[in-house]
């Protein structure tokens, strides 16, 4: 069953083009890896999907409706974290995911039952009572993670979210998201990292310059790209850099008198 | 100061350093103008006061700009309060850097005294220069003048460098001596403590000074023990109008300044080094505590007046960032501060009149005092509630709140009620019915809640923002507009209304005027709010003021 589906997807910022034409579609039970170089439009692409801003043209719809039927419903099934931890410093980790729960409408009881537990199981429990601003960048990360499943949500769109974690947190969160998808929900997974793409979604989906470059699985794509992995398969179609002597470069300039 | 203390930089409080040297000297303008006709000769003339002392008769102005002096250079170390020290994010910048670590504790001392001269200088400028031009207006001797000047001067600048370094000693004190939890937990309730001192200072700053010239002849009394009183003395005795019990306290305002700027530079080394040097070794979490009795407050008031989910959260939060976010708590402190010192001063200035046949009803003056105390709460919380707080985090609010639904109304109203009415019940009412009886104090209560309900239905009949989480409005273009329909509005909401309720007073069947007067009103405010367009009630989280031109953009259908 199609969860989530992009149309023609299109987003322009003073009449400049951040995204051109997207389309794809998104199974419940699927997990969809985006990847793209810096200012391919992932963010602007996220940000239409989660309703946070409108397409110029196109449209998203969710279970086969716009979501701008009804953005309160669609956001109600869904699971964010965004790429930036940008999280009320002044709150404790606590505090901030009961406001998150709240807003939410979630039981005061089942909302208390479930931070603890979460807390816990992310190691974050012994911190809980913190100020927001004195966690590290990984644990405002795992924060912004459990805000985002606090609700079991349908639909998960996730944007960098192992950004800061450390080696265990990552290794959980990969599992975690390759469980939430055999539970059938469905994810969206914009990442840098093409190892973690390569080992976690179903399918993956190549954006430049706002437009889909390439879509399949992962071996759909190094087959079509004639390469043995993902990382080459990515650096064939989307970078003509090479990168080896780009690095040299640098270190010339760093030495020159 | 290095990082200070505020994390969240992109807050945006900016109301230009301009508007806030200019609102910090106004004071001093003010009051120095308005003192023409105390010390103009003619006037004197009027009055018959032919003995005229201007020396001895300007104690108590002296006394103020004294007062005020110190409060204000001791409130910006209050607010400076977290950047006077470094702090860890200091410590993770600059250690790196291969500066020496001394040179941080100098460089950052120095910004600490520049940003004090500059506001002291700024507070006391205009009084410096009009109040000895117009205490001496009518004397032709240039000594007489210069004498005056001076001892005004060295008193002011004495007075500025005192409260600060009070507030810097006592955090280096606390600091060298706490562990730094204890520290971080006790900083708070030592600055509200600050805070209290300083409102007090200046609230009884037309009360204390008649009482200075007779501190002879009370050898043990309690005024010897408050600050401001050394520096009005020593004012006295350089000016040559001070006994031998006024010079003595004089004295100790030489001797408490140089006590209390050796003991500043040692606390503040001491605290630099544990701060700085150590503060790799400082744990990094900063243990919160439970707050077990806020979450009872908050399930007592979730239960009675916030029902909805989006309440619920939305106060809590706002509770918080007021409590914790330094701009908000600034702004509404700024206004409760203000309404706190006209309150006390119009309260002092009227039970210190001479008794007249009225007084079986309260003045018109002690009935503002409420309303006073009401109009810069509503102000104040209103104000805060436009300043931001960690802006960029607002996308949780924009994803999970219904921008329809126009929630945000009832729960700023909610909240400013939450905040005013208990103190409306339970001081007002107490308080004019102990003195005037219970029927005047129902019937003012009643007045000052109808008011306050009136007052912030007007403020609240455009708002349509989850507070402290839209962008700041632009205060800058329209500053002065904005000063001045506050100023209009104190008048209007304070004077006359207490003026009215007087009147009414003296024959009760007059209150009966009232209510036709306030149900237009309500129901004006009430047209407003329903006469606004779809769009102007949606959730705003970005402030987008109107450009200055528009085009018409003709060429986009093609």
């Amino acid at each position: 069953m199609i969860a989530l589906e992009a149309n023609r997807l299109m987003k322009c910022y003073t009449s400049v083009p951040a995204v051109s034409d997207v389309s794809f579609s998104l199974n419940s039970g699927e997990v969809l890896g985006c990847l793209g170089p810096n200012g391919s439009g992932k963010s602007s692409t996220v940000r239409m999907l989660i309703g946070l801003s409108e397409p110029t043209r196109g449209e998203v719809l969710f279970c086969g409706k716009s979501i701008q039927l009804d953005l309160v419903g669609y956001r109600k099934l869904l699971g964010y974290v965004p790429e930036e931890a940008n999280l009320y410093p002044f709150l404790s980790g606590s505090e901030y995911l009961e406001l998150v729960g709240t807003l939410r409408g979630m039981e005061a009881p089942v909302l208390a039952k479930r931070i603890s537990s979460m807390l816990e199981l992310f190691s974050l429990h012994p911190h809980r009572h913190s100020a927001i601003g004195s966690y590290s960048k990984g644990m405002r990360q795992r924060i912004l993670l459990i805000a985002a499943l606090l609700h079991d949500p349908e639909l998960l769109v996730l944007d960098e979210p192992l950004s800061g974690l450390d080696v265990t947190s990552a290794l959980i969160v990969k599992n975690l998201i390759k469980l939430l998808g055999e539970r059938g929900k469905a994810v969206f997974y914009c990442s840098h990292v093409l190892e973690v793409v390569e080992k976690v979604c179903s399918h993956v989906m190549i954006l430049q310059k706002g437009r889909v470059l390439a879509s399949g699985s992962a071996i759909d794509l190094q087959q079509a790209a004639g390469q043995s992995n993902l990382e080459r398969a990515f650096m064939h179609l989307v970078e003509d850099r090479d990168t080896h002597q780009t690095a040299r470069e640098i270190v010339a300039v760093m030495e020159a008198a | 100061m290095l990082l200070g203390g505020d994390s969240s930089g992109e807050d945006g409080i900016d109301f230009g350093m301009g508007i806030l040297l200019g609102l910090l000297a106004l004071p001093g303008v003010f009051t120095s103008l308005f003192l023409a006709d105390k010390y103009g000769s003619l006037f004197q003339v009027l009055r018959g006061d032919v003995d005229f002392d201007p020396y001895v008769a300007s104690l108590p102005d002296d006394y103020f700009f004294i007062a005020l002096s110190m409060v204000v250079t001791a409130s910006v170390a209050v607010w400076k309060w977290d950047s006077l020290l470094p702090d860890r994010r200091d410590y993770a910048n600059l250690a790196p850097l291969p500066i020496p670590s001394h040179r941080f504790l100098i460089a950052n001392l120095l910004a600490l005294l520049f940003l004090t001269v500059v506001l002291s200088v700024d507070v006391n400028a205009a009084s410096t220069v009009l109040f000895p031009l117009v205490v001496c207006g009518s004397h032709s001797s240039f000594g007489y003048f210069a004498t005056f000047l001076s001892a005004h001067l060295s008193c002011l600048l004495l007075a500025s460098v005192f409260g600060f370094l009070a507030v810097l000693a006592s955090l280096g004190i606390l600091i060298s001596v706490l562990p730094f939890h204890v520290f971080r937990k006790f900083s708070l309730y030592l600055r509200c403590a600050i805070v209290a001192l300083l409102l007090t200072i200046l609230s009884t700053s037309s009360a204390v000074p008649p009482k200075i010239h007779v501190l002879s002849e009370n050898p043990n009394g309690w005024l010897r023990l408050f600050p401001p009183v050394w520096f009005a003395s020593l004012n006295q005795s350089m000016l040559g109008r001070a006994n031998p019990a006024i010079s003595a306290l004089g004295e100790r305002a030489w001797i408490a300044t140089g006590v209390l700027l050796i003991v500043a530079v040692f606390a503040y080394g001491l605290g630099y080094r544990r701060c700085f040097i150590n503060s790799a070794e400082t744990i990094a979490m900063l243990p919160a505590g439970e707050g077990a009795v806020a979450g009872r407050f908050f399930r007592v008031l979730d239960r009675m007046v916030f029902r909805s989910p989006f309440e619920r959260a939305s106060f809590r939060f706002t509770v918080k960032a007021l409590v914790r976010g330094e701009s908000q708590a600034l702004v509404l402190g700024w206004f409760a501060g203000l309404g706190i010192v006209i309150a006390c001063q119009t309260l002092f200035a009227a039970i210190t009149s001479p008794l007249r046949s009225t007084d079986l009803i309260p003045s018109a003056a002690i009935l503002s005092v409420p309303l006073t105390l009401g109009y810069f709460l509503i102000l104040g919380l209103s104000c805060s509630f436009d300043v931001p707080v960690a802006l960029l985090a607002n996308w949780l609010f924009q994803l999970t709140v219904d921008r329809e639904s126009q929630e945000c109304v009832p729960l700023a109203r909610k909240m400013i009620f939450v905040f005013l009415l208990p103190a409306s019940v339970f001081f007002c009412l107490p308080l004019y019915a102990r003195f005037w009886g219970w029927e005047v104090g129902l019937v003012h209560t009643a007045v000052v809640t109808v008011m306050c309900v009136l007052f912030a239905e007007f403020l609240l009949v455009k708002f349509r923002k989850i507070p402290f989480t839209c962008s700041l409005p632009n205060f800058k273009s329209h500053s002065i507009v904005v000063i001045l329909f506050y100023v209009i509005g104190f008048f209007a909401f304070s004077i006359v209304t207490a003026t009215a309720e007087h009147w009414a007073f003296a024959d009760q069947i007059r209150f009966l005027v009232f209510i036709p007067v306030v149900i237009c009103v309500w129901l004006g405010l009430r047209y407003s709010r329903q006469s606004l367009t779809y769009l102007d009630k949606r959730i705003i989280f970005e402030e987008i003021s109107p450009s200055a031109l528009e085009t018409m953009d003709l060429g986009s259908g093609r």
